[in-house]
């Protein structure tokens, strides 16, 4: 048989087997290739992610939490979804250099515009403004309905200096709707402050008056004030708009107001309750409930302090704000068991024996109260102390020794509110009129805000046979608490005030 | 940079009056001064819990004995300064009024004159002010006599004002901004134009650095140096340095503030920096250190090595973590890269901060005051005098 030469043509079957087996062969390359770079590519970004860091006196549960999400992410490092929650899980337990880490490759992998969000919450924690705005640039261009991310991008570019791109965000932010609450199933709802938008006025008006503009400025509070009346911080900026304009009546009345309402409280967004809810931190818990004004979100704040507790149970921070809570929530049995067992945690904190006396003489046990505050006064003889001890005396019938503990009370701070009052009061109670008086006018000039100072010294003017200075003082408690019955009552009986002399011997009505 | 290793070339020794039994010290600013001049320096101590102003003085040389200046309801910063001009120094107290928080007008502007001979003059320079957190010297106006810059903290309601001297210990007061949280203000021309500029650093939930540029005459306009937008960034002290020596003023910063809610302490965010002027009242942030609870930096060449080294105290730590710290120093190595050095971990609590050579043998010396608001209580202190033994090359 002839060989066939090399310029021979293959016959058709030849090369169609030949072109098959090439593509075997490329076909079988590729698979190898997939196959090793699956790996490899899952290696280059494992060894990207963050090391789990040296626990040192974390609860277990926050232990077993992050290592968890760092075993699911390291068996899925090309998971974006996988990479995220471990960087919600360092972030929600306070580690953010991995959360940082995290989120920057979760992002990398193409995941939600959320992990971008959340990196910049990052960023904003560590006080990177520079950083904050670039991350959130990235988050509106792809989410652009998102309020928080407009806002915050706002604050970021004020804090830079940036003040017509703040203004832009802060624009934006106003114009778009609250974002969706984060489902928590049997937690209380989070309630914000003030809705998005009343912050990004909050940040125009600021924008504004930095550039000298305080009638801008007046012009954005009013209007936030109109629909956000309770929002305490803008009330407060109003004032200083006010004062700007040279309007010191209406700054004065603005300072009165805010100083009836809630402080500045964080807006927090529903990302903030998803990082409640994923933490293990009982610090992180405890900064949540810091947070949340206990008149507006009082049983979230209770929540936040109880998942705290139960994830370190002789944490004496969450003990104490426990407790503290709930004497201010006039839940004194339950305060008092807790800081029962706070005393026995820290024995040396002197405060402790004095919220137990509290605690004691809210539940009208005033004989135990005054055992325990006077121990209490051997170590921290304060104005809260004294005062207390001189509620309790007050309260058992000993005016005179109630008289002495108040006046101590006032030496120690001269312008404790309620020691001044329950003073006046102790004092009208005994007939000594002139010195209740000039107790009140003290508690009217240190809480001008107070309409129940007003009340009461408007009460003991009237007594006294000065019905023009108590229409005055009842007409200034009006002004601040428009609702205040007590007030319009006496008003009114300024028409027909008594002499002098009708009144000797009967104690005016106060509050 | 990495952390260094720990230094154990300080040597603590408490000075002054020693805590009364279970007397828990508040201690809201130590400062180091030659009060009567006589060549040795003093310790002058705002103690908030005893509510007073007292004088550590150092004589003979290393004999500490403390002595009551002026009672004063919340001391919280002192300088000595030659206010009137007539070449001894004299005292600016702010006085809080009330070391915890308060929205009432309790604070004062208070000025001890010195009458020579251990005597001191009280002037009221205002009062019924937002809590005064600080307050220094500096003639703002131009005018020849000392003016007074006044960081009124308050609470929810603050200003950061200017009093304007007009003689015979009466002063104007000039409101300059209406913002809640003033810690310190910081008097020194800081855009080089000859006319002293006033900075401040605001805290509470604006957390910010403004520069008030004098135009000359008591004119100020408001520039935002610097801003946080982590309204729990925990803004704690300013200071003034030049800490890259090139003959501008920079400032020392710290966020460690967490006093505002429990538990007052862990907060990885804390630290200090330095804020590099860059001219025309624009600053660069440089991230220096990490340590919660960060407050009153002081810059001083510890390890004579020409450079401006950093020592910084820890008023909020996990402190029943044993490895907390409460006093670091950051070595510069000449080109303000950083490495840290742990001092102490007891006592803790530590607020505030100074640093002079008390003993004169050339090494800077620290001083510390302990401010114990918080558990545990195990480990207080009131004034501490760091001996700097020169072991640090």
């Amino acid at each position: 048989m002839a060989k066939r030469g090399r310029s021979e043509p293959a016959s058709p079957k030849h090369t169609q087997r030949a072109k098959a087996g090439a593509a075997l062969v490329l076909l079988l390359v590729a698979g190898v290739l997939v196959v090793a770079y699956r790996p490899i590519r899952e290696s280059r970004y494992r060894s990207r992610l963050p090391t789990v860091p040296a626990f040192s006196h974390e609860p277990a549960a926050l232990r077993d939490y992050v290592e968890n999400a760092d075993r699911v992410a390291r068996a899925s490092p090309t998971s974006a979804n996988s990479v995220a929650a471990l960087g919600v899980a360092y972030h929600a337990n306070l580690f953010y250099d991995q959360a940082d880490r995290a989120y920057a490759l979760a992002t990398e992998l193409g995941g939600d515009w959320r992990w971008a969000y959340f990196r910049a919450l990052v960023h904003e924690v560590r006080g990177d403004a520079a950083a904050v705005a670039t991350a959130l640039q990235d988050v509106v261009a792809r989410a652009p309905e998102f309020s928080p991310a407009w806002w915050r991008l706002g604050e970021a570019e004020f804090k830079l200096g940036r003040r017509d791109a703040a203004i832009a965000a802060f624009e934006r932010a106003r114009s778009l709707p609250e974002p969706p609450a984060e489902p928590w199933p049997g937690a209380p709802a989070r309630k914000a402050a003030a809705p998005v938008a009343a912050y990004a006025a909050l940040g125009l008006a600021r924008a504004a008056l930095a550039a000298g503009n305080a009638e801008q400025a007046r012009q954005v509070l009013e209007r936030v004030m109109a629909t956000s009346p309770a929002f305490g911080p803008g009330m407060r900026l109003l004032a200083t708009a006010y004062t700007s304009l040279g309007r010191a009546g209406d700054a004065e009345r603005a300072v009165r107001r805010a100083d009836r309402l809630p402080g500045y409280d964080p807006y927090v967004d529903p990302s903030f309750v998803m990082l409640a809810r994923e933490s293990r931190n009982p610090t992180f818990l405890l900064q949540q409930a810091a947070a949340a004004d206990a008149g507006t979100n009082g049983a979230w704040r209770e929540f936040m302090i109880r998942r705290a507790l139960e994830l370190a149970p002789e944490n004496a921070d969450a003990l104490q704000e426990l407790a503290t809570l709930l004497r201010v929530l006039r839940r004194f049995d339950e305060a008092l068991v807790l800081f029962r067992r706070l005393e026995q945690r820290v024995p040396d904190d002197p405060r402790i024996p004095a919220d137990i006396g509290r605690c004691l003489s809210g539940l009208r046990r005033y004989d135990e109260a005054e055992q325990v505050l006077r121990r209490a006064l051997a170590n921290l003889d304060d104005a809260n102390t004294r005062y207390d001890l001189g509620l309790v005396l007050d309260r058992t019938g000993r005016p005179a020794e109630a008289i002495s503990e108040y006046k101590l009370a006032l030496a120690r701070n001269p312008t404790h509110r309620d020691a001044l009052n329950n003073l006046g009061v102790t004092f009208a109670r005994a007939g000594r009129l002139a010195e209740a008086a000039a107790q009140f006018e003290r508690l009217v000039a240190a809480d001008p805000a107070n309409p129940d100072a007003h009340t009461n010294l408007g009460a003991i003017l009237l007594s006294t046979g000065h019905p023009d200075r108590a229409a005055q003082e009842f007409g200034a408690a009006l002004e601040i608490d428009p609702g205040n019955t007590v007030a319009r009552d006496a008003l009114a009986k300024t028409n027909f005030p008594k002499k002098p002399a009708d009144s000797a011997g009967q104690p005016p009505s106060l509050r | 940079m990495p952390p260094g290793s720990p230094s154990d070339f300080w040597k603590p020794t408490p000075i002054g009056d020693p805590p009364a039994a279970r007397e828990q010290p508040q201690i809201a600013n130590v400062t180091v001064a030659d009060l009567d001049q006589d060549g040795l320096l003093d310790v002058l101590v705002c103690d908030a819990g005893r509510r007073r102003l007292s004088w550590i003085r150092q004589s003979p040389k290393g004999v500490y004995t403390e002595q009551v200046l002026a009672d004063i309801r919340g001391p919280a910063h002192v300088e000595a300064i030659d206010h009137d001009g007539d070449g001894d120094l004299d005292l600016l107290v702010a006085d809080l009024g009330e070391l915890f928080p308060s929205n009432q007008r309790i604070g004062s502007v208070i000025i001890l004159e010195n009458a020579g001979g251990g005597r001191f003059i009280r002037h009221v320079a205002a009062e019924g002010l937002p809590r005064v957190a600080d307050v220094r010297g500096g003639d703002l106006d131009g005018d020849g006599d000392q003016d007074l810059a006044v960081a009124a903290f308050g609470y929810d309601q603050g200003q950061t004002l200017w009093l304007e001297n007009r003689g015979n210990w009466t002063y104007v007061v000039h409101v300059l901004q209406e913002l809640s949280g003033a810690v310190n203000v910081i008097v020194a021309d800081f855009d080089r134009n000859g006319t002293l500029d006033i900075a401040a650093l605001i805290s509470q939930e604006w957390e910010e650095i403004w520069i008030f540029e004098n135009a000359g005459g008591g004119r100020f306009t408001p520039r935002l140096a610097w801003g946080s937008s982590n309204a729990d960034f925990g803004s704690s002290w300013l200071a003034p340095v030049d800490l890259d020596r090139d003959g501008d003023i920079d400032l020392l910063y710290s966020n460690g503030d967490a006093f505002d809610y429990a538990p007052a302490n862990s907060r990885p965010w804390h630290g200090v920096q330095w804020l590099e002027n860059l001219g025309a009242n624009t600053f660069a942030l440089h991230r220096i250190g990490d340590l919660s609870g960060a407050s009153s930096p002081v810059a001083f060449d510890a390890d004579q090595d020409g450079d401006l080294d950093v020592a910084v105290v820890s008023a909020y730590n996990a402190w029943t973590d044993p490895a907390a710290l409460s006093l670091i120093w950051l070595e510069n190595n000449g080109r303000q890269q950083f490495t840290m050095h742990a001092i102490a971990h007891a006592p803790t609590h530590l607020i505030t901060l100074a640093a002079a050579d008390l003993d004169g043998d050339g090494a800077p010396d620290l001083v510390t005051g302990g401010m114990h608001i918080s558990a545990p209580y195990d480990r207080i202190s009131r004034v501490t005098l760091w001996m700097n033994r020169g072991q640090a090359r």
